[in-house]
Parts: structure tokens; sequence; C-alpha cells
């Protein structure tokens, strides 16, 4: 925490609960209902509230490399995130391509205008002067950018940097945890449906099989026939003959229509 | 480190490379290198445990695993439901009223010790590792620690898209004709799956009969299970 202490004004005991909070906040994603885009917000409501800027907002980059997800502090950074997106061009998509935080930079500086003709103008004309982009990193693995904006040039100080820095740390983390943890509810709940899906279909191959007095190897091929005549699951059907709502034709019919494959 | 400790090490890293689901992960090597004499997976599913990673020599193995699942209760049972580790040291001292239909079971096979760790992942339980040995004593602390390893290496090959496949048709289920002979049953007694898998439990249990053969007669030899056997 050496080094955030000067950034606002605010008695040094208010301000230490408020950054534990904030980064107790983005460290909690592994809770139900978790919405990316929700706990964006959180992010930059911090951003905002502990940093000397006048709005924050946020791009994420998809599996594709694509910029996706976007979310601001103010309707006006929001519009500009989508200008990003839109332009092409800009200090977040320039921070997620290029890995690394770009600025505090001078909407005014004629340097900054040549690098993004659009961007700039557009920045400019909702009232802001400086911009700066830090990246939702983690080791080689970028995910997002983080840009802050202020209404005065110069204004977007190291100190304040640092810290936004590290709230984008915290939140990077976070988001990783929480893809990790849903990948791994999917990958299990794959689990448990394979093996649900092969007891079915055993239950059902002696249950055909008792029925027509056949082998359960001749029911397995009904039911695999059956499933395949009707465009349906094999999985499916075998549930369905275990709860005893399948189609009675798949009882009585002659076995040759089940030999259609 | 101890040489067993190593063997494990290499064997886990191997299946780690190999992509191969549980087929790279041999059940009597693992049970060689942490000195117990078999292993096997069990996966929890809403009628049991479905054994699904075992060596097919293991008939002492097999045996207490399909004992367990017949009788509903022991080792392997009470650390899928509690999500505990269970250790006995010696299956001939614990009192009957612990299980009280596996334990005179059991002395009828060639097994001591068995150890039970859950599979999980969080508070998400999956199965259960089941370690016996033919002689009586307690793990050491090194054989734990491998054991322990061992299950989250065997959580984690099963949460591959290989051990999904394996689970979802890839390896033949021990159970099968188990499942088989309970939809036969549901037609021939016109009773629900559950209830006919419960009476195939129960006829094993009370003609004290390996319920395998059980489900062999209901598919093959048409038998209802109403006393008399084929």
């Amino acid at each position: 925490m050496i080094g955030f202490g000067e950034v606002m004004d605010m008695a040094q005991p208010e301000r230490d609960e408020r950054l534990a909070r904030a980064f107790l906040e983005l460290a909690d994603t592994l809770v139900d209902g978790f919405h990316l885009i929700d706990f964006l917000h959180v992010l930059t409501d911090h951003v905002v509230d502990l940093l000397d800027v006048t709005a924050a907002g946020v791009v994420m980059v998809d599996a594709q490399g694509r910029l996706v997800d976007v979310t601001a502090s103010t309707a006006g950074a929001h519009q500009l995130e989508e200008a990003q997106l839109e332009f092409d061009e800009g200090p977040c998509r320039d921070c997620c391509y290029e890995h690394e935080a770009v600025g505090p930079l001078d909407l005014a500086d004629r340097a900054v205008r040549d690098r993004w003709p659009r961007f700039a103008e557009a920045a400019r004309a909702a009232g802001f002067a400086a911009v700066a982009a830090l990246p939702l990193r983690l080791r080689d693995e970028v995910i997002g950018a983080l840009n802050l904006f202020h209404t005065h040039p110069g204004a977007l100080r190291p100190a304040d940097l640092r810290l936004g820095q590290a709230l984008a740390d915290a939140a990077t983390i976070g988001i990783l945890h929480q893809r990790l943890a849903g990948d791994q509810a999917e990958r299990v709940g794959q689990l448990q449906t394979a093996l649900n899906s092969r007891i079915a279909i055993d239950q059902a191959k002696g249950y055909l099989g008792a029925c027509l007095d056949i082998s359960p190897d001749a029911a397995f091929t009904r039911l695999r026939g059956h499933a395949r005549a009707h465009r349906m699951s094999l999985t499916r059907l075998c549930e369905q003959v275990v709860e005893g709502t399948a189609d009675t034709k798949l009882f009585t019919a002659p076995l040759d229509a089940a030999h259609d494959d | 480190m101890p040489a067993a400790a190593f063997d494990l090490t290499a064997l886990l890293a191997a299946a780690a490379q190999s992509a191969q689901g549980l087929a790279a992960l041999p059940p009597a090597k693992c049970a060689t290198a942490l000195a117990l004499d078999g292993l096997a997976v069990s996966l929890i599913d809403r009628s049991g445990l479905e054994l699904v990673w075992y060596d097919p020599a293991d008939k002492a193995g097999i045996a207490l695993e399909d004992l367990q699942y017949t009788l509903g209760e022991g080792p392997s049972c009470d650390a899928a439901r509690t999500g505990r580790p269970v250790v006995v040291p010696d299956l001939h001292v614990v009192p009957d009223e612990r299980w009280p239909a596996l334990l005179p079971a059991a002395r009828n096979h060639p097994v001591r010790a068995v150890f039970a760790l859950p599979l999980q992942l969080g508070v998400i339980r999956l199965g259960v590792l089941t370690g016996r040995r033919t002689t009586p004593g307690p793990l050491t602390r090194a054989q734990m620690t491998s054991a322990l390893a061992l299950a989250e290496a065997a959580t984690l090959i099963l949460l591959t898209p290989s051990g999904v496949h394996d689970i979802g048709g890839g390896i033949p289920l021990h159970r099968s004709l188990i499942h088989q002979a309970a939809g036969a049953l549901m037609f021939r007694l016109d009773i629900p799956i559950d209830e006919a898998l419960a009476r195939i439990r129960a006829y094993a249990f009370t003609h004290d009969r390996a319920i395998l053969d059980v489900a062999d007669d209901v598919v093959h030899r048409h038998s209802h299970l109403d006393g008399t056997p084929p």
C-alpha cells in the first residue's frame, strides 16, 4: 500500500477502510449469480471513488482476441469505450493488444491526435483532457484494459496509476478465479451426465430386452435405430424407457423397422 | 524421497502428459507404488457408487467394492457421503455395529486394511479412491500423502475431455449387467427402476451371492428373483 496514501484528500482511516473493502470485493467472485458486467461496474466504481479521476471504463478481450463487454462509470465514458471498438483505435484497444499500460497522455497533444484521430476528438468533445489505460493482466495473459479519464491535462498522477493497476490486478485475479471455477463446474456436470447416460442406456437395454425377449445387444440396436429414425438422442430415449414414457412403437413394431440403419 | 513415492510421481506425471484419460494410469502399478494390494475409483451416482477404475485381475478388490455396492455400506460409502477420508487399519477389529452387514461378509475376503479417500473439487464430491491391503496395519504418513496426491490426480484426469469420454463410453462399466438386470426386472415385475435395483441387492445379500451373478441370472436366465434360483 506504500505510495497510495497521498492520492486523495480523505481521512487516512476512512481511506484505508475503503481500500480494504475495494480489494475484498474484487477478490470475492466465487458467489452465486456472478455477472461479469456487474463486477466490472464494481471495479470502475471503486476506481472513481479511490483515485483522482473523472471517469473510468473497461474493455474486455474474448478468447478470440476481440474486444467485448464494455462498461464504464459514466454514460460519456461508456460511449468512448464503445467508440474504441467501433473506430478500432484508442488507449484501451492499444493496451489490450500491446499488453502494456498506455499513457497518461494529454488528448490535445499533436502525437495523440495523430495516433487516435477519431477517439481523441470524441474524448475531447466529451470534456476529457487526459487519458491512460492499464492492462487487466496476469503474467502473459491480458484479459482487458481499464481506462482512466480526467478533465484536466496532466492530472493523472503516478500514484493514482499505481493504485489503479493494483485494483486492476485484483479484479483480474477475481475474474480468472471465477472463470476457472465455472469451467470446473461445467466439467463436473459433463462427467455426471456421461455417467447417468451410460446407466440409463444399460437400464433401457435390459428393459427392452426383457420386453421383447431379445438380448441386451439386440435391444441396443433397436434403441439406436429408433432414436436415429426419430432424430432424438439415444440417452433421452433410454431415459424415457426407464420413466415409462417412451413411444409404444418401440415395444410393438416389427423388429425389422428398427434395423433401417 | 522413498522409492514408492517417486514411482507414483512418475506415474502421475506420465498420465498427465499423455491426455489419455484413466487408461494412462494403471491401477496395479499405482497400488504397487503405494505398497498396497489393490486400488479402485468409484464415481457417485444416483443409485450408489459406480466402479470405473480398477485392475480386472484384482478379484478381492472388486469383490470388496461389489459388497459395498450390494449392502450400501462400508468405508467407500462413508467417504463418499461425508467427504472425509476413512482409514481402517484392520477390518477384523472394527465393531460390527459400524457396518453390520459388511463386516461379517468381508471376513470371507482377503482384505484387512482399507482406506477410502473422497475425490472432490471444492465442495463437490465426485467419487472415492479406495485402497486395500491383505495385511492389517496403518498407512504411513508417506503412503497417505501419496494416496491423497493420487486422489487429486484421478479427480483432475476424470474432469479432462478424455476422462469424460472414458465415462461416457470409452471404458466398459463394471456394473453394466446390474443396470441391465434392473431394467429387465422393472419390466417383468412392473416396478420402478430404483425398486428393481433394490430387489437385486436384497436378493444377493439374503442368498449370499455375488451381485453380478444375480444380475446375470436376471438378464440371461429370465430369473424374476422370486426366491427360487434358476
